[in-house]
């Protein structure tokens, strides 16, 4: 046996080439001593390792479905399952960490992920860049963010210190592009108070007249404001009402000062279908706080919704009316005026904002409420053939909650739930995913069942059946031991 | 053994099988499901108008389906496990139907040991004689096909490296096509596999030359074959391509009946064969043992069993100085796993070491350390043990983060085959079930 050469020097030799003839030898005996006696590489001994993670595991048929929810979705009920996950103090089997984690860079997904995952998952993040949890509040982002980050950096600090938001805004605001300041300016609307007005009325001479449309949005919200008062004296001279007589309107004539704040005789879509003036009727409206009515006519928002209703064949002009009166309840979250609109209007007829934005405007809590008294004294809006006139999208309604449905009003939505399903949702298979989610888990069962027995069966119905058992399954899987 | 989802799931033949599996672990598409305590069944509605019958024998685990899919097993097998493993509550027991009953009978019938073909003395002479013609007959070949590769290597040395580098990957396969026509096929690839070493990443010199040392050997140890010992000679002949009979290794393989526990599997696909490889330990002998299958590519592979698994077995091995491919000869009923003896780094590649002096042919070895962590260094992962001793991970390996998580900078048992060069894991055993890390 000879002795090996060492591999090294013989490798760069090799690589130019090799004349002995003997040098294969040499080689087969060096890359054998080489492969056996290669030496472990050094590293530091110690990696800071993780806190222990003491909670009990989840089951194993959680994991199946979380690992199902990770691959394939909805996010929906990924959300949900990460909560009940942390609710319950168990732990999320530690190989599941890695997908987990490179789904935060959705930002709706970050924060249920970063409650759930504990120490090993926050020790896991640290260790790579892409999963680092980057501070929403971190400064560098307000420097270096796409705008719709910068607008979101912007919207928390404007929760912290209004203030400080707005003088960060009004130092940078002048070297956007126009699209960047309208979604910055939007931001404003965080917030929102008497101090934010100079600088809204000084944007209302800004050249974009996206920009002038959103500040004056914004200064409409500010009931006490100049602008607020203008469109006050604007939409005086152009509505009356008596008891008698009903509601009568006078179109208003655009001029400069109705073009700085905010109106557009140029929005082609508007203007071409309603004309100038009842489009200016809508913007002028829209911007008057309802309860303005309530004290210039001594009237109830019942009544006064009843006459424009009764009136809203005679023209276009009240149709703007009740349009612009819609947009400014939304606006000020007027719960009377919303729910007279609801119960005596066709707003979905009567408005072109988007429906569901209706309901959204109601305070939760007071949602139900709202819609089984909608239920009661119009049951033709549980009607899908006539119901269109009263909520063209009664799916959005059913959607329009951020949590389960609450206990009174659930049973009420379920039978809409399996019409909606058996009709097919219309094709929106995202909101027929999300009420699924919205059945409080009590009702899960009898959710099921009545998806069963619905006739004429749309293939959603079979989706949606099997989105509800996977749902259910999921949430006892979660409560399960390990 | 309990079939957990995972585990299931670790049957797939590829990611869209497993897909396509998890996507009919629903009730919807089934109908008259049920179970016995051996096997589960039912019917599964796809776009034609007869649904299709799946059946899964719970015991191996072993599917049938009568579905048209190449794949194994199928789609609608692991959705019917699947939603079994999740769902037992939807598969009321029942006695199997006919269909399955006769399926079942069936695999107990071939389940039963299998031993080496009986013949009488006549025939065997015949086919003896016959044998020895045509394995002369192809040693002359071999000879004159190594002789060739020894001219062919001189050559490449000589040229160097680089020059090798720059050469059309056609010309690796115009020697490897040689081998092939010379009958070995096993030479064959290691030339073959040259193209790849060349065109890998910063250590392609110290491959490739790793490969024309192995080749030279090969070369150099087949000229005096008689002379070497039996163990070795038969991995001189595997190593050229020669292949046993599953008869010929079950009458002369060395028999260990064990408590095997699976340390962790792999596929390996070329685009034309699939080779799976299922790593063992044996609980009572220490043994290691490796058994390998091929398969045609979508199908063909028999289901290894999980990691983290454990079953009785009589296993056959081929003779080797350092015998680790087996056959399984027999097999008993599932036991609980236990891992055999840990090792650190620096004792698991003394072990190398040894296995390779024995058998410098050896391309693949087990590993498994103890107490490991994984560290990303560069964009490339390593494998450390609480010593601070560390190898380096395959380039490209894709699942350091599963490890790190599974890990904890606290340490892992970590399984995987070592080549010399880098370390392949397979499976890492933490505090949850095993994961396995290479399909």
């Amino acid at each position: 046996m000879t002795v090996a050469p060492p591999f090294e020097p013989l490798l760069s030799r090799a690589i130019v080439g090799l004349d002995d003839p003997r040098a294969a030898d040499s080689v087969a005996t060096a890359s054998l001593r080489r492969l056996a006696g290669r030496p472990a590489i050094a590293v530091s001994a110690t990696l800071a390792p993780s806190d222990a993670d003491t909670r009990p595991p989840t089951s194993r048929r959680a994991r199946a479905c979380l690992q199902t929810l990770i691959d394939n979705g909805p996010e929906y009920f990924l959300v949900e399952a990460l909560r009940s996950i942390a609710a319950r103090n168990r732990r999320i089997p530690f190989d599941l960490l890695p997908p987990l984690l490179t789904l935060t860079k959705k930002q709706h997904l970050a924060e249920p992920i970063f409650a759930a995952i504990g120490q090993r998952g926050r020790w896991l993040a640290e260790r790579n860049p892409d999963w680092i949890p980057r501070s929403p509040d971190d400064p560098a982002l307000w420097e270096t963010g796409t705008p719709a980050i910068r607008a979101d950096w912007l919207r928390r600090r404007r929760q912290d210190d209004p203030s400080a938001g707005r003088v960060l805004l009004e130092q940078g605001i002048r070297g956007e592009p126009a699209g960047a300041r309208a979604r910055l300016l939007q931001a404003l609307e965080v917030g929102l108070g008497p101090d934010d007005e100079p600088f809204l009325e000084r944007m209302l001479d800004d050249g974009s007249r996206e920009v002038r449309s959103t500040a004056a949005d914004l200064l409409a919200s500010l009931v006490n404001s100049a602008f607020v008062a203008r469109m006050i004296a604007r939409a005086d001279r152009c509505v009356g009402y008596t008891p008698a007589t009903g509601v009568t309107i006078d179109l208003p004539e655009p001029d400069g000062s109705t073009l700085r704040d905010g109106f557009d005789p140029k929005d082609q879509v508007a203007v071409r279908a309603n004309g100038t003036q009842a489009t200016l009727l809508l913007h002028i409206t829209a911007c008057v706080p309802p309860s303005h009515w309530a004290d210039r006519f001594g009237c109830a928002a019942d009544a006064f919704i009843r006459s424009c209703a009764a009136a809203r064949d005679t023209g276009k002009a009240v149709r703007k009316l009740l349009d612009g009166l819609t947009r400014a309840a939304i606006r000020q979250r007027d719960v009377e005026w919303l729910t007279a609109l609801l119960l005596h209007s066709s707003p979905c007829s009567d408005t072109s904002v988007e429906h569901h934005l209706i309901l959204q405007a109601i305070p939760e809590e007071q949602r139900p409420a709202v819609l089984l008294r909608m239920f009661r004294e119009r049951p033709e809006a549980l009607d899908r053939r006539t119901g269109r006139e009263i909520l063209s999208l009664p799916e959005s309604f059913i959607v329009a909650f951020s949590k389960p449905w609450p206990d009174g009003i659930a049973i009420e939505l379920l039978p809409l739930v399996w019409m909606l399903a058996a009709e097919g949702w219309r094709g929106y298979a995202d909101e027929s995913t999300r009420a699924t989610c919205l059945v409080p888990r009590a009702l899960l069962g009898r959710a099921i069942d009545g998806m069963s027995t619905a006739p004429d069966r749309h293939v959603l119905v079979d989706e949606m059946k099997q989105l509800l058992i996977f749902r259910r399954d999921m949430l006892d899987a979660i409560d399960e031991d390990a | 053994m309990e079939w957990t989802s995972d585990r299931i799931l670790a049957l797939a033949p590829d990611a869209a099988s497993a897909k396509a599996g998890r996507g009919l672990a629903v009730a919807k598409p089934w109908r008259n499901l049920a179970q016995s305590p051996t096997a589960l069944w039912g019917e599964c509605q796809g776009s034609g108008a007869t649904p299709y019958q799946t059946q899964v024998d719970l015991g191996e685990p072993a599917f049938k389906c009568s579905c048209p899919s190449r794949k194994f097993p199928c789609k609608h097998g692991l959705g019917l496990m699947l939603l079994w493993a999740e769902r037992t509550a939807a598969f009321p027991a029942s006695d199997p139907p006919a269909r399955v009953a006769e399926w079942l009978a069936r695999r107990e019938a071939k389940a039963k040991p299998r031993e080496a073909a009986p013949a009488d003395g006549a025939t065997l002479a015949r086919r003896e004689a016959a044998r020895e013609r045509r394995t002369e007959d192809r040693e002359a070949r071999i000879a004159e096909g190594l002789g060739e590769l020894q001219r062919w290597l001189a050559d490449l040395l000589a040229q160097g490296l680089a020059a090798a580098r720059q050469r059309p990957s056609r010309s690796w396969d115009a020697m490897a096509a040689r081998l092939i026509d010379a009958q070995a096929p096993g030479a064959a690839r290691l030339v073959a596999e040259c193209a790849t070493l060349a065109a890998a990443g910063d250590d392609w010199a110290e491959r490739l030359l790793h490969r024309a040392a192995r080749l030279h050997l090969l070369v150099a140890a087949h000229r005096r074959l008689e002379r070497l010992p039996a163990p070795l000679r038969a991995d001189i002949r595997t190593t050229i391509g020669w292949s046993m009979t599953e008869d010929e290794v079950l009458a002369i393989g060395d028999r260990v009946a064990d408590a095997w526990s699976v340390l962790g599997h792999s596929i390996e696909d070329d685009g034309r064969l699939r080779a799976q490889r299922v790593w063992l330990a044996g609980q009572r002998s220490g043994r290691s043992a490796l058994l390998l299958n091929f398969g045609v590519r979508g199908q063909g592979l028999p289901i290894a069993p999980p990691a983290g698994s454990a079953f009785e077995a009589t296993l056959a091995y081929y003779p080797s100085a350092v015998p680790l491919r087996a056959l399984l000869h027999a097999r008993g009923a599932s036991v609980p796993f236990a891992p055999p003896r840990l090792a650190n780094v620096d004792a698991a590649l003394a072990d190398y070491a040894k296995a390779l002096a024995r058998n410098p042919f050896l391309e693949r070895f087990p590993l498994l350390i103890d107490g490991a962590n994984v560290r990303e260094r560069s964009g490339a992962w390593l494998l450390a043990d609480s010593s601070g001793k560390a190898l380096p991970v395959r380039r490209g390996f894709q699942r350091g983060w599963e490890m790190m998580a599974v890990d904890g900078g606290l340490g892992a048992t970590v399984f995987g085959e070592w080549d010399g060069l880098d370390f392949r894991p397979l499976t890492t055993f933490g505090t949850d079930a095993p994961v396995t890390l290479a399909a």
